[in-house]
């Protein structure tokens, strides 16, 4: 049994070796050329230059503004919303659908989704088409700032969309650890309202287990690239779109500003998750009085009837984007020629259908070889880990030692390091190491993305594991890899074919890894989609993003119906 | 049929000796351009021309082009299915969103030592990027001298394809189209077309929001800047040299002054600009503008073939000219498939790869090679091509404007930003 | 008693830890093939962390000293699957992804295909669940989980059989029926048992061994 700590540690040692140090790299990487190191163009006195050039550029100060507003916005509002909804919604008739489902919403690329929603809402989109000339008398689209709007609020719109089921998933992974219904109740017979109840006492119990995710939506929103394009504001972009700009601008010197920017952003997310962490710390402080306080008498609360009606209608408005959008993509998947203000094509073609086949076979080959690659070596690391962390685990109460939680923050750090921050100095990295374009690479740099959320999925599940029947198949079977192979894991399938269902759409997202990495070699679905929604041509971008689209949801479809299959006699799992 | 598809030396050397007679027979006065077409010959049949198809035979060439054109995508897989079967160089494009993420890449590669067997072979380029490589020492040595097809390029009376935006190209880069500016404008809504910026200035007066222009630094937007700057500045001669910082604000001031009477009335007020020339196409086709803008002539009539516009939608440009420009492609300082790279970019400048592409139905990119320096039937395939339907003539284009002195772009950039995108 | 019992089953001056602090008093117990102990005490003195040590699944931090010994042989320092210690808890902890037969074919010891299936349908037909071998566990009542369960455990053929607290969860009709069917599984068996219980009636010879105290005891009261 000890040495299962020995293991932990040696595991943890690895996966520093394999991520962090490369991502360490990578920050150094960066923030050399952001002090002006920079030999390739001649940079090699190090300076604040660079730094203060950045806060010089017109278009920083807006910029970061916009960026700050909209992910703040974003990830408030998807959090804020994501808690109302369990609140209202827990162990309504609606709720067992909700968790059966949330899977699904969870698998759309944010890219997909993200060019689909254009298709929808922009002024010439189809909402407008449907509504024109007949109810809104337009015969041109009205000149309205809708996409690209200068304080990114479609960007935020689709951030809060695409958030809302990844914090419900998680919310509901965290609602597993405690009975939530005995709590509302025992509340109850105290004379709390559900409302208060909840927050009280549920929420407060939820929370611990939110934060890591709160704070990977926020730094994702202040760093995200390739929806920002799509959605974002133009004059000036976002902040990491900027950055990029500025990493691809033809004046080399550029590259410094870009470093620096990249590394500003790096203290600005970190200043942020501070921020927060501390705001969170006062909260708490501020609640103690508030939570001792008693129930409310006779208080409504958040909690009646109607409220849960519009958190149904809600549920159903996210269900409702996502399909508008796959059938917006559909329709000009097929169109040949479609012109406001028309409410379907005029011209109908599955040439861009052909096309795209044509086309789709190798990049629709990479993505999904360093999809499975990178989500089957992300679920057999973390399963790995998990197991030796659940054997060495001092109680089931307990399960973080030390080494473990060291563990867990370096799988975390990823998620919390905005992409811009340190890819391009991993560029530098694998190109000195000759390492640059090669498969393997760029497996790993999926890797490291994928895995924290391959664990953030499945960790809860899998350490709520009752060790008893992997104690029990062991004195019965007397072989350890019995136990392990066809007791645990069986057990564990639908869980882990999950987790491996949400590491393949999260590798199939990766836009600027893949950018980064595969130096030009590995063009993936994703890469092929953000070129193509550049130009000029809806229907060969709408068919790309269509890929994208299902690609990982089909994956994730089989990996929940396999397991479903596999047990479908069995009423127990 | 073109010379370029025998494979054989043999083969290749009665076709051009075909061709030899025919421009006797035909050109008998222009003796320094049947001069050229013999060079080409000659360097087809070099040691050393030959010794390069020897060693690409069997190389991958990484050609990293923009990708956000199915058009373009399109010819570029002709080309590269033609090169495989010709030459056994199999090139495959990598489909880029901007030039400068491969000059970061190609960077990269030089920081950490690569001087072999980098990730680029070719690259699709041209003006600042192309300076910035140049600068850089980020390009292969000079070698459009050595390839056959490139003695057959109008380098006469198309300067640009000597000095990318005033850069002189040295040989580095091998040109492969012709760009000028043009706008499109939508008969359906407009009756007529703008004459030049002050007459567009009205034009959108009248239409309020349904005119655009990418954001600066895009190619397109910086290049309507540039227009804007060619048409309004008092004295057109300082274009030509280097910007004066103490006199930058000054002598710009009218353009200042222009974009700030136009932006409010353009599409969205001016508080967001489209990303791309490729977007402006779609808002044209949406009607959510009426005028865009365009460096392919060709670009109205392709899409209204590809029904990407309609047929309502014509060319027009500028009475007193406008920019224009060539693109090229180069080969980077370490590519691998060097060899492979020349042989591919000696067959985009081919004749019969040049006329493809200026083909409408295809892509509609101008040529550029000199009609003078062809044969009779390969001067045919170019005449023969049909004019699209929303295509200027070479007369109608009129005035080609030579780009401004290379250190405006930054100035103009830098200038545009602070005021439009704070 | 003429003839002695060999002693099949020791524990020797056992004492269980935590952060220093001893759970019970020393406990000294010996039980020879086919004898059933029962171990009472209130709870939390440690009933269940006895269970643990001796089938070698208790946390890494309970400090174990003394002697466990099975068959003259020393299980301290042996993993849990080597032990040949089995043991049944109140909750049956059947797969749920096996079915009946499935639990008890993976209790088997590998052999020839026909003769574990016979065994398997001769082990649920002595439970009076003769063709249930394709039922889903999920399906069986709770009497017949327990059995199932145990029958899973025997088939391994353990050389000592731990219960803890097996009779707890059923009602009190199926806990008679199934106390007597445990019972005799034991004798048919021939190996020794130990059982952790709060039930009286589960003591046979109205004996127990108070944990507390480290000594047998008469449910009377009276000290052994």
């Amino acid at each position: 049994m000890r040495a299962t700590n020995y293991k932990l540690i040696l595991v943890s040692l690895c996966a520093g070796a394999l991520f962090i140090l490369p991502v360490m790299a990578g920050l150094l990487g960066t923030w050399l050329p952001a002090l002006g190191y920079l030999p390739s163009i001649g940079a090699s006195q190090i300076s604040v230059e660079p730094i203060l050039a950045v806060f010089a550029h017109p278009s920083s100060y807006s910029s970061i503004q916009a960026t700050l507003s909209s992910a703040l916005l974003a990830t408030g509002a998807a959090f804020v919303i994501s808690q109302w909804l369990c609140m209202q919604l827990y162990n309504s008739n609606s709720w067992s659908w909700i968790k059966r489902s949330i899977g699904l919403l969870l698998a759309v690329p944010h890219l997909a989704f993200g060019i689909g929603f254009a298709f929808l809402i922009s002024p010439s989109g189809w909402i407008m088409r449907l509504l024109s000339p007949g109810i809104s008398g337009f015969n041109v689209p009205p000149d309205w700032l809708i996409i690209n709007d200068s304080y990114a609020l479609s960007l935020t719109l689709v951030l809060v969309l695409k958030e809302i089921p990844f914090f419900l998933l998680m919310s509901l992974a965290a609602m597993g650890s405690f009975d939530v219904a005995k709590t509302l109740q025992v509340a109850a017979s105290l004379g709390y309202s559900r409302g208060e109840a909840w927050l009280k006492l549920v929420f407060v119990q939820m929370y611990p287990q939110l934060r890591l995710p709160l704070y990977a939506v926020l730094s994702y929103s202040l760093s995200v690239v390739d929806l920002s394009i799509i959605l974002g504001p133009t004059s000036p972009p976002t902040f990491a779109v900027l950055i990029n700009q500025w990493y691809g601008d033809a004046d080399t010197d550029f590259r410094l500003l870009g470093a620096a920017g990249a590394s500003l952003l790096l203290i600005l997310v970190t200043v942020l998750l501070g921020l927060i962490f501390a705001l969170e710390k006062l909260c708490s402080k501020i609640a103690q009085g508030w939570l001792l306080a008693g129930p409310v008498r006779y208080g409504v609360g958040y909690f009646a009837w109607g409220y849960r009606k519009i958190a149904k209608y809600t549920v159903i408005g996210l269900w409702a984007s996502t399909l508008l959008t796959l059938a917006v993509l559909l329709l000009w998947s097929v169109a040949q020629q479609w012109r406001f203000p028309l409410a379907l094509p005029s011209k109908w073609s599955l040439k861009y259908w052909q096309l795209s086949w044509q086309q789709l076979p190798e990049p629709l080959f990479n993505t999904a070889l360093v999809g499975f690659c990178s989500a089957t070596i992300a679920i057999s690391l973390v399963i790995a880990i998990l197991h030796w962390q659940s054997q060495s685990a001092r109680s089931v109460n307990q399960q973080s030692s030390n080494s473990s939680q060291l563990l867990l923050w370096l799988i975390y750090l990823p998620m919390l390091v905005p992409q811009v921050s340190f890819l391009f100095g991993i560029q530098v990295l694998l190109v000195g190491l000759g390492l640059d374009g090669k498969l393997a690479s760029l497996v790993w740099a999926h890797l490291i993305f994928v895995l924290p959320y391959c664990y953030l999925t499945l960790a809860k599940v899998f350490l709520q594991f009752d060790n008893r029947f992997f104690q029990q198949a062991m004195i019965l079977s007397q072989s350890r890899w019995k136990s392990f192979w066809m007791i645990k894991m069986p057990m564990l399938f639908k869980p882990i074919a999950f987790s491996f269902a949400i590491s393949f759409a999260v590798s199939v997202s990766q836009y600027l890894p893949t950018l980064y990495v595969a130096g030009g070699r590995f063009n993936t679905i994703t890469t092929e989609t953000v070129a193509l929604a550049t130009g000029a041509d809806d229907r060969i971008s709408a068919s790309f993003a269509l890929w994208q689209f299902w690609l990982p949801l089909l994956v994730f479809v089989t990996a929940t119906a396999i397991p479903q299959w596999c047990f479908r006699r069995r009423k127990g799992l | 049929m073109s010379i370029l598809k025998k494979k054989s030396t043999l083969s290749a050397g009665f076709y051009s000796a075909r061709a030899l007679l025919i421009s006797l027979g035909l050109c008998t006065a222009s003796f320094t351009l049947w001069a050229a077409d013999q060079t080409a010959t000659a360097l087809n049949d070099s040691p050393a021309w030959q010794k390069t198809l020897a060693s690409a035979k069997g190389q991958t060439v990484y050609f990293n082009a923009w990708g956000g054109s199915e058009t373009i995508n399109a010819y570029i897989r002709w080309a590269a299915e033609q090169v495989e079967d010709q030459y056994q160089v199999t090139v495959k494009q990598v489909k880029i969103t901007d030039t400068g993420n491969v000059v970061s890449r190609l960077l990269a590669e030089k920081s950490a030592g690569r001087t072999s067997s980098g990730s680029v072979d070719l690259v699709w380029i041209n003006g600042e990027n192309f300076k910035s490589m140049k600068d850089n020492g980020l390009l292969a040595k000079a070698y459009t001298q050595q390839l056959p097809n490139y003695l057959l390029v109008d380098t006469e009376n198309k300067p640009s394809t000597l000095y990318d935006f005033t850069t002189a190209v040295d040989n580095l880069e091998a040109p492969w189209g012709m760009a000028q500016m043009v706008f499109m404008y939508d008969t359906a809504h407009l009756d007529s077309h703008p004459q030049d910026m002050h007459t567009l200035l009205s034009t959108v007066q009248d239409n309020k929001g349904r005119f655009s222009y990418p954001a600066p630094p895009n190619f397109h937007g910086t290049s309507f800047i540039k227009q804007a700057l060619i048409e309004l500045i008092a004295d057109k001669r300082l274009l030509s040299k280097a910007v004066v910082k103490e006199d930058f604000s000054k002598v710009t001031a009218p353009l200042w002054a222009y974009l700030d009477k136009l932006h409010p009335l353009m599409w969205r007020s001016g508080r967001s600009f489209p990303s791309s020339a490729g977007q402006m196409k779609k808002l044209l086709n949406n009607s959510e503008i009426f005028i865009s803008l365009s460096f392919n002539p060709n670009d109205a009539s392709n899409a209204i073939a590809n029904d990407e516009l309609p047929e309502s939608i014509k060319t027009y440009v500028h009475a007193k000219g406008t920019l224009g420009n060539t693109h090229f492609v180069a080969i980077p300082f370490n590519a691998k498939a060097k060899e492979g790279a020349k042989v591919f970019a000696n067959f985009l400048m081919s004749p019969a790869a040049q006329a493809r592409k200026a083909s409408p139905q295809i892509w509609g990119d101008p040529t550029v090679l000199a009609m003078q320096k062809l044969s009779e039937a390969q001067r045919q395939s170019f005449s023969d091509l049909p004019l699209g339907q929303a295509t200027l003539s070479t007369e109608q284009l009129g005035t080609v404007l030579l780009e401004p002195h290379a250190s405006w772009v930054a100035a103009l950039e830098q200038e545009w930003l602070s005021r439009y995108a704070k | 008693m003429t003839q002695l019992n060999p002693i099949a089953f020791e524990l020797q001056n056992l004492q269980l830890r935590l952060d220093g602090v001893a759970l019970f008093p020393e406990i000294s117990i010996q039980l020879t093939a086919g004898e059933l102990l029962v171990v009472m005490g209130p709870s939390g003195c440690g009933k269940s962390s006895l269970l643990a040590a001796i089938a070698g699944s208790s946390p890494s931090e309970f400090e174990l000293r003394g002697n466990i010994r099975l068959q003259g042989k020393q299980l301290n320092a042996l993993a849990m699957e080597r032990r040949e210690v089995a043991i049944v808890y109140q909750d049956d902890l059947l797969f749920p992804h096996l079915d009946v037969a499935g639990n008890l074919l993976f209790a088997l010891p590998r052999g020839d295909s026909l003769q574990r299936l016979d065994s398997v349908q001769r082990a649920l037909a002595s439970a009076g669940l003769a063709g249930f071998e394709k039922r889903d566990v999920a399906t069986l009542s709770g009497g017949q989980r327990a059995r199932v369960s145990l029958l899973r455990s025997l088939l391994a053929r353990p050389k000592l059989l731990l219960l803890d607290e097996p009779f707890s969860r059923l009602d009190e009709a199926l806990r008679q029926d199934f106390r007597q069917f445990v019972f005799a599984q034991i004798d048919i068996m021939n190996i020794p048992a130990l059982m952790v219980s709060h039930d009286r009636r589960d003591c046979p010879n109205s004996q127990f061994y108070s944990l507390q105290d480290a000594q047998m005891q008469m449910l009377n009261g009276a000290n052994i």
